[in-house]
């Protein structure tokens, strides 16, 4: 059951180089359905690590919840995708285009899964590496000179970061070669964990410190950040929410496996590391949203917010790393709902700026009351499910020093403010220095840019309205959370030394 | 014992072209010493199999030279062909400063590995002060030039870096891994190569 | 009545004795006066290389003597606003080539003034030279002599510094101040070492190596060779070296122009003795040691000779660039030599 997570999106790779573009937008539906059932299945049956495929790869508790995620939120995009491709294609975009699409998408996912499954450190860092390769040419789907440009920055921003990871891995298989010798039992997780007491502490530290900065730098950590807005504006919507919804989680995950070897080696303060990291991104993004022009820039912002506070969970630890938890599937749940909108939004209006966007409630109600609610969620507001995540890492915060507490819910605080003046603006606001009726008509006009521009009716409906569900599903977490999703949260926190009370 | 000491000349060689690749400021001389360098890691791997009688430094070797000495540079001269661009690079700041922070860095990298490394191994601190000091001016050729090109030659010095420590702390990485390693090198290099072709076209349009 | 000189007597330095007999003597003036009787040889050697590379049927590999012997005979033209300085310098240039050959152990271990061979005075009688080759090109008030020592001046300013830290970095390596003891002590670990398989962490390839490239390098530079310099020209624009003596004439030209070779056969022999040290102890190892050393000053000539065909001259701005590199390569090496192996 497990090795089928890896074998479907290969089958799909491979269906993707021989299908026609509209079939293969069926056995997308069909392929990323199983993988989500099958992902299920396993999170209902779970109940022990289980290694598969000879050892190299596994699940546990805590990768299970980045695999639930990844699992849902392919899905969803890959509704979306169905009705995008045959919108893009109804505009004229060519076939052989998608074709490409299909194929890096899976090839994308499948690297994912595998980097996300891996017991072997090697393996995990190929297939991150692979992630960024497949997602590059994604990116500069649209072929502008800013995305070629935004992609180089992708590229070797994120592989100079990788190849210090890389760094990291070779000196751990140093530390580990002592224990095990020279062999693959070296570079396993679990055989590392294991074997935690015995390694050399300096080493150890050496190795967190530069995975901190190497993988860190793939996440979108503070100094390390500036490829992230350019790479996560500029690709196709679908292609922006699994970027920003899940490959950053992923690039998480191998910092966190290097924090589990520490803890296993009885060496605890890269908690602090963390806990600085998650900070400095927070106040960057809090900084750089106010200035931004490009709506898709400021949620790629709030993605590293979010990032940041996942990150600043993890290190405070305690109630805060439940927080976290929750946060990487209701984060990206939400972010994929706000990009997948934000796309609507470019279908329809044509524009990337803030400024040249007005009154989309009453030219769009759909689509501008899903940007709307899709900001909301992001930002924490109730009725959807990242207020549990946020506050609970807000209590962990508040917890260790109740002044650092204040100061990150002050920056909170200043990025909803930040997202929610642009956002308004876009949905009921007027031109400056023009009365309504002027405004009206140049929206009016700028929409029928296009020849023949009905509006909301242009776009498939499954583009429509697959933000609303994931919405929703958001909004049903809140006050419903499956028992298994619980268990294997409580799970999960209770290897970073997490407690939780319900 | 011998071997040991022409180890030392290849590890030496591999910071001298380095050291020359921030003193040119000609794209085809630097990749032809990304090759040249690649060649003196792979030579010294290659001492390091024969020393140790290791299939798997005999197999890194091999896919060593296959990839890095052969395949990169070619694809990198076909795409240096096609965008027509064997000019100087431009760079921040001037070339004696940069050579002179190189040995700054080499300095600072001498001090780092002398904390670091145990006083068990004297020949592994020789080695890896000389990949840490790689892998610095490395970055720094990436940060210091404006060309797209310096950009990944000084991704691929990092990276050479990476394994002249993986293949001196360590008696080489599993073959699997190495393989995965190199073959990611190899598509991000074609990818890079790629956009640049793409980011020559759209400039010019 | 003839004063009989002592068998041998002994000299008396800091801790160490340095003990001169009839032998020592009797070598080290054959050693002298044959590498200076050579020198204009090897300078000949490689310009005809380098004529024969071009297609040139090119002037005679002992051109250079005749030359000499040429010049010798003419008259002297000094400006007329020449001081004494114009008539004191190139003798002080010849002299101090010659001192820095007496203190070299070319192929017998106890050079003439290997007592007083130290590093650091090597360094700075070079720099002696320099300095009243640029004088006398200042003195005679023409244009072009200033223009030339300003040119000299820049180049020696960027290659001293790594001609320094070789000599230094040699000095901390083998733990010895003086080039004799330096080179002896190479050559007697690296015969140990290899010869006799013993496990010795004293010598390295890798320090001997830097300061080869780096002194190859200095020595291009300070030499006049073509990528930075083009001494056969006589444009005012390229010229380097040749703009200080360009007044000179007669038996002043004859000596800088001696001075050169001696120049060059001095760098040709400390590279030739950091790439293979191989001197000889006592009388009888003297005619293997010579032709080994003629030999690696062949293959050094060869080598220079290569770098000067295939390489274009480069501009002047781009020079700091490559004496850059030997500086630091001179660096590193130093550093590699203070911590050891």
């Amino acid at each position: 059951m497990y090795e089928l997570v890896l074998i479907l999106p290969a089958v799909a790779l491979i269906f993707s180089v021989f299908t026609d573009v509209l079939l293969m937008s069926y056995l997308q539906l069909i392929i990323s359905t199983f993988v989500f059932l099958t992902v299920v299945a396993i999170s209902l049956s779970f109940h022990a690590i289980t290694v598969f495929f000879g050892g190299l790869f596994f699940v546990d508790y805590i990768n299970l919840v980045i695999l639930i995620t990844v699992s849902i939120l392919e899905l969803f995009v890959a509704f979306y995708s169905f009705g995008y491709v045959r919108t893009e294609i109804k505009h004229g975009l060519s076939k052989r285009k998608f074709k490409f699409y299909y194929f890096w998408k899976n090839l994308f996912i499948f690297s994912m899964m595998a980097s996300i499954m891996s017991n072997n450190l090697g393996i995990y860092w190929t297939g991150l590496e692979a992630t960024t390769l497949a997602t590059a040419l994604l990116v500069s789907f649209n072929r502008t000179k800013e995305s070629f440009e935004a992609t180089w920055k992708y590229v070797i921003m994120c592989s100079v970061g990788i190849a210090i990871g890389l760094f990291a891995i070779v000196i751990l298989y140093f530390t580990t070669s002592q224990v095990y010798g020279e062999s693959m039992k070296s570079l396993s997780f679990i055989n590392i964990i294991q074997a935690g007491s015995e390694l050399d502490k300096n080493f150890l530290m050496l190795a967190f410190i530069l995975a901190l900065v190497g993988f860190g730098t793939k996440v979108g950590f503070a100094p390390m950040h500036n490829w992230l807005p350019d790479a996560h504006s500029q690709g196709p919507s679908p292609v922006s929410a699994l970027l920003s919804g899940v490959l950053l989680n992923t690039a998480l995950l191998g910092i966190l496996r290097f924090y589990q070897i520490n803890a296993s080696a009885g060496i605890y303060y890269p908690r602090y590391f963390l806990i600085g990291f998650g900070f400095l991104t927070i106040l960057v993004s809090a900084l750089s949203i106010i200035k931004q022009k490009d709506y898709k820039r400021l949620f790629a912002f709030s993605s590293m917010e979010n990032m940041g506070l996942i990150a600043l969970g993890f290190g405070v630890g305690g109630i805060a790393v439940v927080g976290s938890l929750f946060q990487i599937l209701f984060h990206a749940l939400n972010k994929g709902a706000l990009f997948l909108s934000s796309g609507n939004v470019l279908a329809v209006t044509h524009e990337r700026k803030i400024d040249k966007i007005r009154s989309l409630s009453k030219h769009f109600p759909v689509t501008g009351l899903m940007l709307l609610f899709g900001v909301m969620g992001i930002s924490g507001m109730p009725p959807f499910a990242m207020f549990l995540g946020e506050i609970y890492i807000m209590f962990g915060v508040f917890k260790t020093n109740i002044w650092f507490g204040f100061l990150v819910f002050l920056l909170l605080i200043f990025i909803f403010a930040g997202l929610f003046s642009k956002i308004l603006k876009m949905y009921i606001g007027v031109k400056d220095g023009e009365n309504g009726q002027q405004n009206e008509n140049k929206a009016d006009s700028g929409t029928r840019k296009g020849k023949q521009n009905k509006g909301e009716k242009e776009i498939h409906p499954f583009m429509l309205y697959v933000p609303l569900i994931l919405l929703l599903i958001s909004s049903i977490l809140l006050f419903y959370m499956p028992s298994p999703f619980l268990h294997i949260v409580k799970s999960a926190s209770a290897e970073f030394g997490g407690k939780i009370i319900f | 014992m011998l071997m040991e000491k022409i180890a030392e000349l290849f590890i030496i060689l591999i910071l001298v072209s380095v050291v020359l690749n921030v003193s040119s400021p000609f794209i085809k001389f630097a990749i032809k010493l990304y090759s040249f360098q690649s060649l003196m890691l792979a030579l010294y791997i290659l001492i390091g199999a024969v020393h140790f009688n290791s299939i798997n430094l005999y197999g890194s070797f091999v896919i060593t030279v296959i990839f890095k000495v052969i395949l990169i540079p070619y694809f990198l001269f076909k795409t240096l062909k096609r965008v027509k661009m064997d000019k100087e690079i431009d760079m921040y700041i001037g070339i004696p400063e940069a050579v002179v922070f190189a040995g700054s860095l080499t300095l600072l990298s001498n001090l780092i590995a002398q904390k670091i490394v145990t006083a068990g191994i004297t020949f592994g601190a020789f080695v890896f002060t000389i990949s840490l000091a790689t892998f610095l001016i490395g970055a720094m050729l990436m940060i210091t030039r404006k060309t797209l090109f310096s950009q990944i030659i000084g991704f691929l010095t990092i990276d050479n870096a990476i394994f002249l420590a993986a293949n001196s702390i360590t008696h080489g990485m599993p073959l699997l891994v190495e393989l995965g390693v190199l073959f990611d090198l190899f598509v991000s290099i074609l990818i890079l190569s790629i956009l640049i072709l793409n980011l020559k076209r759209s400039a010019a349009a | 009545m003839t004063k009989i000189l002592p068998a041998s007597f002994e000299v008396h330095i800091n801790d160490m004795t340095y003990n001169y007999n009839i032998q020592h003597i009797g070598i080290g003036i054959f050693q002298f006066v044959i590498i200076i009787l050579l020198s204009p040889f090897f300078a000949g050697f490689i310009h005809k290389l380098k004529q024969r590379a071009r297609g040139q049927k090119g002037i005679s590999i002992f051109q250079f003597y005749i030359n000499f012997n040429k010049l010798l005979k003419k008259e002297i033209v000094l400006s007329k606003d020449a001081t004494f300085v114009s008539n004191i310098a190139p003798y002080i240039v010849l002299v101090s080539y010659l001192v820095v050959l007496l203190m070299l152990p070319a192929f017998y271990r106890y050079s003439l003034l290997g007592i007083s061979s130290d590093v650091i005075l090597v360094a700075y009688t070079f720099a002696l030279s320099t300095f009243f080759m640029t004088l006398y090109a200042m003195d005679q008030g023409s244009a072009f002599g200033g223009l030339g020592a300003s040119r000299e001046w820049f180049l020696t300013v960027l290659s001293e510094p790594s001609l320094i830290f070789v000599f230094i970095s040699l000095a901390i390596y083998t733990k010895n101040g003086r080039i004799t003891g330096i080179f002896y002590f190479i050559q007697k670990e690296v015969s140990n070492t290899f010869l006799s398989g013993a496990h010795s962490n004293a010598i390295s390839i890798a320090i001997p190596f830097l300061l080869f490239v780096s002194l190859f390098i200095v020595s291009i530079s300070e030499n006049a060779r073509i990528p930075i310099d083009n001494p056969e020209t006589h444009l005012e624009l390229t010229m380097f070296h040749e703009a200080n003596i360009l007044e000179a004439s007669g038996k002043h030209l004859g000596i800088f122009e001696y001075g050169s070779y001696v120049k060059l056969t001095v760098f040709l022999t400390l590279m030739s003795l950091i790439l293979f040290p191989y001197m000889a102890v006592n009388i009888y190892q003297v005619p293997s040691a010579l032709a080994v050393y003629f030999l690696k000053m062949m293959i050094l000539c060869v080598f220079i000779a290569g770098v000067e065909i295939f390489n274009p001259k480069m501009r002047i701005f781009r020079v700091p660039n490559i004496l850059s590199v030997a500086f630091i390569l001179s660096l590193i090496a130093m550093i590699l030599s203070i911590r050891g192996f």
